[in-house]
């Protein structure tokens, strides 16, 4: 769990500088940060955003778009489309530190 | 079944049978190929020779789902060139269920200030037209005269009608129909066609199918399964389902989807994004609606047969309606293209323009234009609610504004017009989405979005995905959209059927049967794709001689040089691209 992560990097030289880690696990996660949008019929699943407003998403590092929308409990038969800084991406692109995403659900007009 | 012509000259009429070259041919498909036949090419569109056509299609008229549309045709003022502009309505149904497979307006009114208005009747064996003196409506608000008519011929008739912006012969003016509740609301927007019907002094045709024998269905059989897949593919569909995509929200469901994709022209076509854009959605539209109403409000059906039901309707705080509907295009026209976020003042604008007769698409897009001369400034959504009042009181002003966004640009010395033959862009861009671009430089229409979709696969991931930012087999794709979408505006068939049918193949095969069926034809798929290239083929035979060339096709100079923001791009296809359209049609 993020919160009990246990900043390490004085114990951990090698690594120094741009990690956090849980001691025990021996793993090492790099956080990301990337800012997530809902539109349409996804708006339900994070009610507490306002229209247009982005909901700032911790992840590991190397996340993909789709376990980005698992964490965030959308339903992947919901979403039509994903847009990365303003670029339709498939489901399985790995996401960057600060990327903006938007989920869709079908949507058409003229 | 017959062409019914009405001669203005004299107010009178006449039936022909329907000529044998003519049997396969209905809606755009005839609207089009009556142009070229009898419209000489190098008339003035509001002259004596110009023609005013109507025509609905293969299905309009039986209980196909979403069926309601008429195509209207003739030269359009604004771009010199053909021009087919559809809408749905009753109309449609009524002109079909009274065995007209054409309406021909023409010739030219003696007294230049008398309007006349038809009603057109079965009288047991035929159709028959009565006149009536329609001066009086003139002048006036379309929301104030059309009720006035329901009143004088009855509640059941459809009505349709040109408003103050036809009578003054602006270029921006369309051609109103009724939608199911009364409202005039439901435009045969684009290219000026109001303008047409106004120089016939014809203020109102109104339609009274009562005791009309309907439309036969020769094919019962194949009818009813063609029907019965297009009707599941729709109800199927997440775009066009029952509380889908449309029903909810909207066409201004795309504001913010053309937003994120960086595709959404904002401030007279100077980036692709804006900062208020959701403020004008679809989404927040539902929202408004529901914390005034206290309730969730679904979206409701333009005209009958329609099963998808996108139109909303906006109320104000008093839970009175403000209007209805705003689509996309005007939500956009009027809003992120003006930077304007305000959508209340976005729904006065569209009511305002709705009631004076005007073209949304064009009116928004000829005031982006006007803020960037510095008219006014860009956000100053009660000085465009002012200056549609100046167009639609006639004002100098108001009359500079209401040639079309390509003339208003010249009047002021802008070089940002976003226009192809002089009608405006609709709210997509061509350097965010490339094969749209290609649509607007091409069609036979002007800047036209309608007319070839890419929007589907560049945007939707509908009819598969395609990268909006390639230039990449985009001409190909845009000559494919135009071809079979020439083809569904001659079928009858609202376009919002194309989302459905285009990922569900038994939709689209149940649209061919139906057709099949009414005309006893084996269409298939090609088939009814080079239908649809023959129609192109003779709308673009007519431009040619109307003196537009292949350098109409292009997009604007300033599209080719400025990157547009977020995606920096500008629009990359080369000119042998965009001939081959048509070169390899």
């Amino acid at each position: 769990m993020i919160a009990d992560t246990i900043h390490l990097t004085f114990l951990l030289p090698e690594n120094a500088g741009n990690v956090s880690g849980t001691m025990f696990s021996g793993v090492a996660e790099v956080m990301m940060v990337v800012k997530v949008k809902v539109f349409a019929d996804l708006r339900q699943y994070i009610p507490e955003l306002g229209l247009g407003e982005s909901l700032a998403v911790q992840v590991e590092s190397g996340v993909t778009i789709r376990q980005l929308f698992e964490q965030l409990e959308i339903p992947e038969s919901e979403i039509k489309l994903a847009f990365v800084n303003g670029i339709s991406r498939e489901f399985e692109d790995i996401l960057s530190d600060g990327d903006e995403v938007s989920f869709f659900s079908p949507v058409g007009g003229g | 079944m017959w062409i019914l012509r009405i001669n203005v000259s004299d107010l009178s009429y006449k039936l022909e049978d329907v000529p044998e070259k003519y049997r396969l041919l209905y809606g755009r498909g005839l609207t089009s190929q009556i142009v070229f036949d009898e419209v000489p090419p190098l008339c003035h569109a509001l002259g004596p020779n110009n023609k005013l056509i109507f025509s609905t299609g293969v299905v309009t008229g039986t209980i196909a789902p979403s069926s309601a549309r008429v195509s209207v045709g003739g030269k359009s003022p604004l771009t010199g060139g053909i021009k087919e502009a559809n809408a749905g309505t009753s109309w449609g149904p009524d002109l079909a269920k009274l065995r007209i497979r054409a309406l021909i307006v023409e010739g030219e009114p003696k007294d230049k200030k008398s309007y006349a208005g038809a009603v057109i009747k079965w009288d047991g064996e035929k159709p028959a037209v009565e006149f009536f003196d329609a001066t009086e409506y003139t002048g006036k608000d379309v929301y104030e005269v059309c009720p006035q008519i329901f009143d004088r011929f009855g509640k059941k008739v459809s009505i349709a009608t040109t408003g103050v912006a036809g009578e003054m012969g602006y270029a921006n003016s369309g051609v109103a129909f009724n939608d199911r509740y009364g409202r005039p609301s439901r435009y045969a927007g684009r290219g000026g066609l109001g303008a047409v019907m106004a120089s016939k002094r014809m203020k109102f045709i109104v339609l009274d199918a009562k005791g009309a024998p309907g439309v036969e269905i020769p094919n019962k059989d194949l009818f009813e399964e063609g029907r019965k897949k297009l009707v599941d593919a729709i109800r199927s569909h997440p775009i066009s389902q029952p509380k889908g995509g449309l029903n909810t929200y909207g066409t201004m469901v795309l504001v913010n989807i053309l937003n994120e994709a960086g595709g959404l022209p904002t401030r007279n076509f100077s980036a692709g994004r804006f900062e208020g854009a959701a403020k004008t959605s679809g989404e927040a539209l539902f929202e408004t609606n529901k914390e005034r109403m206290g309730k969730e409000v679904y979206n409701h059906g333009c005209s009958p047969t329609c099963i998808i039901h996108c139109s909303n309707t906006l109320y104000k705080p008093d839970q009175t309606e403000a209007t209805s509907c705003i689509e996309y295009e005007s939500a956009w026209s009027l809003g992120a293209n003006l930077g304007v976020d305000n959508l209340d003042d976005i729904g006065t604008m569209n009511q305002l323009c709705n009631e004076y007769g005007l073209d949304t698409i064009e009116t928004g897009v000829t005031l982006g234009v006007a803020m960037e001369a510095g008219v006014i400034e860009f956000g100053d959504s009660k000085g465009a609610i002012q200056l549609i009042h100046e167009m639609g009181k006639g004002t100098p002003l108001g009359r500079t504004l209401s040639g079309g966004t390509g003339a208003t640009g010249k009047i002021y010395g802008v070089t940002r017009v976003p226009a192809v033959k002089g009608q405006g862009m609709p709210a997509y861009e061509p350097r965010a989405v490339k094969g749209i671009g290609i649509t607007y430089a091409t069609t036979t229409m002007g800047a036209d979005h309608t007319a070839g979709y890419t929007i589907c696969p560049e945007i939707l991931g509908v009819s598969g995905k395609v990268d909006p930012l390639s230039p990449e087999g985009k001409a190909a794709l845009s000559r494919a959209f135009q071809a079979t979408t020439a083809f569904i505006d001659s079928s009858g068939h609202c376009l919002f059927i194309a989302f459905p049918i285009l990922d569900i193949a038994t939709g689209f095969e149940g649209m061919i049967q139906e057709c099949n069926a009414m005309l006893g034809t084996d269409w298939d798929a090609d088939a009814i794709v080079a239908y649809g290239a023959e129609v192109l083929k003779v709308e673009r035979a007519f431009n040619e001689a109307a003196g537009l060339t292949k350098e109409d096709d292009r997009v604007p100079e300033f599209m080719k040089i400025e990157p547009l923001p977020p995606h920096n791009q500008v629009f990359d296809i080369p000119d042998e691209a965009l001939d081959s359209v048509y070169g390899e049609l």
